[in-house]
């Protein structure tokens, strides 16, 4: 017997054994086990530590992985020094903050200021051994004076958090990870295309945030349908094309939280259309542009109670750094 | 000769066979060009892409952001106005066409540039100034284009294509961080256009009220907020004409709001906050210096990267 011919393969089986086990987890899944090695307090610790960092532009302070990933408004850059790092000079006290330790993300909604002048700000930041590893950054800055493109900004000075945000949910009210997020991707689902069907369930008293206005009680659409589900069913949001590059990188089982980002496409293919009452409506822009945002949503048994989004306009169909393209949704 | 042989003697005949095929593949020339865009220009209008002449493989922008044909202008109620500028370069394979479009007959400045391979459209690249953009916008109803970017110039006045490129870099280079060194040259009538709106002189617009003419602005400081210019493409250029057709992206980084001219005046940047301008240029360059500069320029994210150059 040629045990040199025997063995040889033999243990090439067994390394190939060896490597299939250590790559026997969910796809993409560094180990088949979560660690969670930064908990609820360490990631809001975390988000805060990075946000004093910005406010003294002091990168140093911000507890960054070597490799971290900055992006402002749908684009890299570099961090620390380019964009909002280069103009930020205060920022403001009251933030809402929400972490997810099993995915080790936090996020941040509040204002900061620059140069004085006060700008909306969502951020997203994953948390990997804890060290920042990504930073995703949603700034809406105030309307130019001459002219600017319609869009809610509302006054800095008068917007605070619904302290229902912070409620701990009893375990009745509490629904799962996947639960929480299909409601929320039945809210993206009824705006996509909005036509009077609503996919997701709202509660009476939902109402939702942008940029500091509240839209469903007296701003913006509010002028023309009160209420989340009424606005919907009317189909006022007809006007989104898509809602595209939809991530949930942030649950929070306990109080009913989702985080979501991703992009309103406002194809504008038509200028004028009606609400299913009849009423004609025109198109606040003629020409194709997409709002890139971060949003949260409080949901509460199983209902869509708040949301609060931060979100700017984007050249049309900008794709996020952080998305992975769907080619299936882009030819349509 | 053995099978080796064989085989390597074949691939060399079939490699050289290739090489020959090339060279007779029939170049698309100034007319080519022409009615290449032409048709384009005819069938966006028609939202009608199915009898174009497309490549296997289509690039296709908008405002520095790539998407399908179909989508963005072409599905937003295009028209394109009469009266714009068609320029080609039989040399790239490039078409530049400056204009009027209207989405839902609402006009907009547009920049387009066409890149033809072996007579079909393998590159589509769009820049939009839109009225409620930040950026500056002037009504287009006395839209004109300056008979200058169509003039031949005189023989003791034309340039090599290096040197008219390296003009209208050393424009970029004089313009970022702007502090007075100029490296490049102007005539001393230069204007600067952009969404109709003149840079240079009149009361339109902060820096021609500040400082007015090309090279006085340039030599007094006024453009110190831009940060860099990034992403500089010179796809186009008619030697006959002094010609360029440049792309960049112009950031500004915000990180000052107010500061002086090099003289000393007082002066702020237009907007607090970071962003930049993606432009499309034309300029016109007689006896080496930059007579006229006129083009399309949309406000984008700031640091957004070039989808075509970086």
């Amino acid at each position: 017997m040629n045990t040199k011919r025997i063995l040889k393969p033999l243990a090439a089986m067994l390394i190939a054994g060896f490597a299939n086990a250590t790559l026997a987890q969910a796809p993409g899944m560094p180990s088949a086990i979560i660690k969670i090695d930064c908990d609820h307090e360490c990631l809001i610790g975390t988000a805060r530590a990075y946000i004093k960092a910005l406010a003294n532009h002091d990168v140093a302070q911000a507890r960054l992985a070597p490799n971290v990933q900055f992006s402002e408004n749908d684009v890299l850059m570099p961090v620390g020094n380019d964009g909002l790092w280069g103009s930020i000079s205060k920022v403001r006290d009251g933030a809402l903050e929400v972490a997810d330790p099993q995915t080790g993300n936090a996020a941040w909604f509040g204002i900061v200021e620059e140069h004085g002048k006060a700008a909306y700000l969502a951020m997203r930041i994953k948390v990997v051994n804890k060290q920042i590893a990504e930073i995703e950054t949603i700034v809406n800055r105030p309307l130019d004076k001459t002219k600017d493109k319609p869009k809610p900004f509302g006054d800095p000075d008068k917007v605070s958090h619904d302290p229902i945000w912070n409620d701990i949910l009893k375990p009745e009210e509490r629904r799962s990870r996947e639960r929480l997020e299909t409601v929320t991707d039945g809210y993206f689902n009824t705006v996509e295309l909005n036509d009077g069907d609503v996919f997701t369930q709202f509660a009476d008293d939902c109402g939702r945030l942008e940029n500091g206005i509240s839209t469903t009680s007296n701003g913006g659409a509010a002028s023309v349908a009160q209420g989340c589900e009424n606005q919907f069913k009317l189909g006022i949001y007809k006007i989104n094309k898509r809602v595209r590059e939809r991530r949930y990188p942030l649950i929070d089982e306990e109080r009913g939280i989702v985080v979501a980002s991703g992009f309103f496409d406002h194809a504008n293919t038509f200028d004028r259309y009606k609400l299913k009452d009849g009423r004609e409506m025109k198109t606040a822009l003629k020409w194709p542009n997409s709002i890139s945002l971060l949003e949260a949503f409080k949901i509460r048994d199983g209902k869509i109670s708040r949301i609060e989004a931060v979100f700017t306009y984007v050249p049309y169909f900008m794709p996020s750094p952080f998305a992975l393209p769907n080619t299936d949704r882009q030819t349509r | 000769m053995t099978s080796k042989q064989l085989i390597l003697a074949a691939a060399l005949f079939a490699a050289c066979t290739a090489n020959v095929a090339l060279a007779q593949t029939p170049a698309c020339d100034d007319k080519c060009l022409t009615d290449i865009a032409k048709a384009y220009l005819r069938d966006v209008a028609k939202q009608d892409s199915s009898k174009l002449p497309w490549a296997d493989k289509v690039r296709y922008t908008e405002n520095n952001v790539a998407m399908m044909i179909g989508d963005g202008f072409w599905g937003a109620g295009p028209g394109i106005n009469d009266g714009g500028l068609l320029l080609t370069d039989a040399s790239t394979g490039n078409v530049v066409w400056y204009g009027i479009s209207t989405e839902h007959e609402q006009p907009a400045y547009h920049g387009l540039r066409l890149k033809i391979v072996n007579k079909q459209i393998s590159e589509v690249e769009s820049i939009l100034g839109r009225k409620e953009e930040p950026e500056v916008f002037a009504p287009t109803d006395g839209f004109k284009v300056d008979p200058a970017f169509t003039t031949k110039l005189a023989a003791n006045a034309k340039r090599s294509r290096e040197q008219l490129i390296a003009l209208v870099d050393g424009y970029y280079n004089t313009k970022v961080q702007n502090n007075g060194q100029v490296l490049t040259a102007f005539a001393g009538d230069c204007v600067q256009v952009v969404n109709g709106v003149n840079l240079t002189a009149g009361d339109a617009y902060w820096a021609a009220k500040a400082v007015p003419g090309c090279e006085a602005q340039m030599k007094a400081g006024v453009y110190k907020p831009v940060e860099r210019i990034r992403g500089r493409r010179y796809p186009l250029v008619n030697v006959d004409t002094g010609v360029v057709a440049a792309l960049s992206l112009e950031d500004h980084a915000v990180r000052f709001l107010d500061y002086t001219t090099l003289d000393g005046k007082p002066l702020s940047v237009q907007f607090g906050y970071p962003n930049t301008r993606g432009r499309l240029d034309l300029f016109k360059i007689d006896d080496g210096r930059i007579k006229r500069i006129e083009g399309v320029s949309v406000f984008l994210p700031y640091y957004i990267r070039s989808l075509w150059s970086e």
